[in-house]
């Protein structure tokens, strides 16, 4: 029984995914259109706010008023356009992530859906640009917790995908070692030294690599920032964490492959 | 004695008197060209540089290629020949294995730690009406 659940979920996982994949590159789609219409809308509060503040007539006073309105009521679509991509892009993972990690970010990103809906609700009652700046203000204070979210979301993008083939890089080591104790009695003496060294050099590279990916969740889970611009240099920190652990993963499959080539051989 | 007045020889020109008839004339010669040495040998120095030129880029060519095209294939430096293969070698699991490493590699070098496509907007927030 337990089988056979576990065979159909493997069946759905397969034909899920695609279809998960399609969902994720619909939402980009979507988010690239709303992010057109943002500009063209952000380009004609510019013009609008520029003639208020050259000839400060009422006119002018009332075409920038309902610009702005225009603009930011595109701007919280644009965001949420944008997460759900984000979102979309979680679900399509597959088994890359911990279910825990897709659950707590996805749980995040809601959080920030629904404070972009609450933003968007004082927009019809702004009366004038003074009231228009503050609510733009409240999005502009909560910006650095939203743009928090986004970044860690996309880091453990980055690490649930290579999370996933390190799994894969034990289970071949797994393999070729049950492999060689197999085999012993085949295998010289010096032959055998030869792969238990290629052994031991393959964990080796799996314990810098298990060091640098817990280094790079740390800093993801404690990631903050007093402005954006230090909420990207931090983000950029745990990217480079994330691929110096590539690097020693693809050094150890480098190794594998070395120890598959000695195996092959008597000699 | 008669003493010579003059040291320098003369010479003594067929001169028409009046009324007699002139002597021929020959027509002048035109005076001989002397052929400009220096450029012409200047011409010849350059044209047979460029032969020798030529001659020496073309050795050179055919040394290059007899190099180059070995009439006997280099035999691969890291590969001993006639190793004797084990008997996990023909074995299916590790003919597997083989080729999950290979397409393992392939997808970790094809990994992107960084997915721009994915990058956030980026907004400019302040209004800018109250300055």
């Amino acid at each position: 029984m337990k089988r056979i659940c576990l065979l159909c979920c493997f069946i759905l996982a397969i034909i899920l995914t695609p279809v998960a994949k399609a969902t994720y590159e619909q939402a980009y789609k979507d988010y690239l259109y709303q992010f057109d219409i943002y500009r063209q809308n952000y380009t004609n509060f510019q013009v609008a706010k520029n003639e208020y503040q050259k000839f400060n007539t009422l006119t002018s006073q009332t075409t920038a008023l309902e610009a702005t309105k225009k603009m930011l009521t595109q701007r919280d679509v644009l965001l949420k356009s944008y997460l759900f991509a984000l979102n979309e892009k979680l679900n399509a993972s597959g088994g890359h992530l911990s279910d825990s990690d897709r659950q707590l970010y996805q749980t995040l990103i809601r959080n920030e859906v629904g404070f972009l809906d609450t933003h968007a609700n004082f927009i019809p009652s702004i009366g004038s640009l003074s009231d228009a700046e503050d609510v733009s203000e409240q999005l502009e204070s909560h910006y650095i917790v939203l743009h928090t979210s986004i970044r860690q979301a996309l880091n453990v993008l980055a690490i649930g995908e290579i999370t996933g083939e390190a799994s894969k890089y034990d289970a071949i080591l797994t393999t070729a070692q049950t492999m060689v104790d197999d085999k012993t009695s085949s295998y010289s003496q010096e032959k055998l030294s030869t792969l238990n060294r290629w052994i031991q050099q393959i964990k080796n590279k799996k314990v810098l690599y298990d060091q640098k990916i817990e280094t790079a969740k740390s800093f993801n889970s404690a990631l903050s920032g007093n402005s954006i611009q230090e909420l990207d240099q931090a983000h950029t920190k745990i990217q480079s964490t994330i691929a110096d652990a590539k690097q020693y993963l693809f050094e150890g499959i480098g190794f594998e492959k070395e120890l598959l080539l000695e195996m092959k051989y008597l000699d | 004695m008669d003493t010579p007045t003059s040291t320098t020889p003369s010479i003594d020109l067929p001169t028409a008197q009046v009324g007699e008839p002139q002597p021929p004339v020959a027509p002048p010669v035109p005076p001989h060209r002397k052929l400009p040495l220096m450029p012409l040998l200047s011409i010849i120095i350059v044209i047979l540089t460029l032969i020798a030129g030529f001659f020496l880029f073309s050795q050179s060519q055919g040394t290059k290629q007899a190099v180059v095209a070995p009439s006997t294939p280099t035999p691969a430096p890291t590969r001993v020949p006639n190793r004797k293969l084990s008997t996990v070698a023909t074995d299916s699991a590790f003919m597997a294995l083989e080729g999950d490493v290979t397409s393992l590699s392939t997808r970790v070098q094809e990994i992107k730690i960084q997915d721009t496509t994915l990058n956030p907007p980026s907004l400019e927030l302040p209004l800018g009406f109250s300055k």
